[in-house]
């Protein structure tokens, strides 16, 4: 019985976790500039995605704007950005800057709304 | 005699003019006034209302928060039943701020297990509120019992064609449905446009978005729903072609940068986007805004068709691929 006890709660441990990843998730907006953006916005969204940690990245949504879906633990917004920034055959073609503007969630959103965006 | 005879033929050929003039008038008449027969039913049930798919106990018109749009012309009747079913906990009730009727027959609150049928004339064209009036009112609209009823105008040409059309209730959210104190309290924890926090704010996980194509008019029509808090509805990077107080085509405005809607109240607001971009719809008592009520609209050219009230309920997708989790320290 109480072998049976330690196995339920070893499952527990280790499912649980899993389901907690949700309220990491975080969207992140960046905006593309540049003459190359929309030619290769298809390898740009497929880089994004190979990146640990990024659920999902829509390309169609907002015009000239990446949103990525992603675990916000592991990188912010701007390091999203940084990091296509940072891809040679993108360098001066196309630039990503993360999205900050009057419509970003308030600060008190996270302690209520812990999926929601800061 | 001749002249009894002359007068007779006048009387008669007058008559027979009258019947073919006005007769058609007289009896096509009330075919253009509609009855339709609405029916709501009270549902206690769970709701998602953010992005993430975190669920409210919400009490809702149908099992939806906001309730389903009503619709009908200047002069129709409409004949209410709300059912309560006998699985329910509590009283429910409607109150139609489109209606005229005496509020003591029609409006009380009915138990589990019961039906109220009401009927009223919509003779005033706008928008207008319904929701529960079952006390504490506070609670029974704070927890999901509101919609909205659109009386079109009888005369189309009353003012502009709208190009798109969408139906914003803003409400405010209390996390913890059965605080009722909270709520005399104004103290809420989020603000939302059809029931859900940043429903329609694209940068938000699990948010949407509202479509349009430049150059279209988008008409939105507006509910506060409350229960406290005022809007102050502003377009971001536009300004309101016309503001119709209560949507009624007679109180138009025009080129407004904010307009205030109080709880209870409703308004219609006209926006022409000349280019694409986004242009966020928000209340701008900000502490509202920035805790769940901005509703961003999307201009762009291949912008399709969308129902009055999008991701009504929100069906919140789960992201296809699965996030590599952070190892535990």
């Amino acid at each position: 019985m109480r072998r049976l006890g330690f196995v339920v709660c070893a499952v527990l441990v280790c499912v649980f976790p899993w389901r907690g990843e949700a309220s990491a998730l975080e969207r992140a907006a960046l905006s593309l500039t540049g003459p190359d953006c929309q030619r290769s916005q298809s390898a740009i969204i497929e880089s994004l995605e190979h990146l640990e940690g990024v659920a999902k990245v829509e390309g169609n949504v907002i015009p000239d704007h990446l949103l990525v879906d992603h675990d916000g633990r592991r990188r912010t917004g701007d390091e999203l950005a940084d990091f296509l920034n940072g891809l040679p055959h993108l360098h001066g073609r196309c630039g990503a800057a993360f999205m900050k503007s009057c419509i970003s969630a308030g600060v008190g959103i996270n302690a209520v709304y812990p999926g929601s965006r800061r | 005699m001749f002249t009894i005879r002359f007068f007779r033929r006048i009387f008669v050929c007058a008559g027979l003019a009258t019947i073919a003039f006005t007769g058609p008038v007289i009896i096509l008449a009330p075919a253009f006034a509609k009855t339709h027969e609405v029916s709501m039913t009270a549902v206690e049930t769970d709701v998602t209302i953010d992005g993430s798919g975190e669920k409210y106990a919400a009490w809702t018109f149908n099992g939806q928060m906001p309730g389903p749009v009503v619709r009908v012309t200047e002069g129709d009747t409409v004949k209410f039943t709300l059912s309560n079913p006998a699985t329910n906990k509590y009283p429910h009730a409607m109150d139609f701020h489109a209606a005229e009727i005496d509020f003591l027959k029609n409006y009380r609150a009915i138990n589990a297990g019961e039906t109220i049928e009401y009927t009223f004339v919509a003779k005033k064209p706008g928008i207008f509120f319904y929701h529960c009036g079952a006390p504490p009112m506070i609670q029974h609209i704070a927890r999901g019992m509101f919609g909205a009823i659109i009386v079109d105008p009888k005369n189309a040409k009353a003012w502009p064609k709208a190009d798109r059309e969408y139906v914003l209730v803003q409400s405010e959210h209390f996390k913890n449905p059965d605080d009722v104190q909270a709520m005399f309290d104004r103290k809420f924890d989020g603000v939302m446009f059809n029931g859900g926090i940043f429903k329609y704010h694209p940068f938000v996980t699990g948010g949407g978005k509202l479509d349009a194509k430049p150059n279209e008019r988008v008409r939105i029509y507006f509910v506060n729903a409350g229960p406290n808090e005022f809007s102050a509805f502003h377009p971001i990077g536009e300004i309101w072609d016309n503001v119709y107080e209560s949507g009624n085509p007679a109180n138009k405005l025009t080129g407004v940068q904010t307009y205030v809607v109080g709880p209870g109240s409703a308004a219609t607001f006209d926006v022409v986007v000349e280019s694409a971009g986004a242009y966020p719809l928000v209340t701008h008592s900000l502490t509202a805004a920035l805790r769940g009520a901005i509703a961003v609209l999307v201009a762009s050219p291949d912008a399709k068709p969308a129902p009055l009230m999008p991701m009504v309920p929100w069906k919140v997708a789960v992201p296809q691929t699965e996030i590599t989790p952070v190892p535990a320290h």
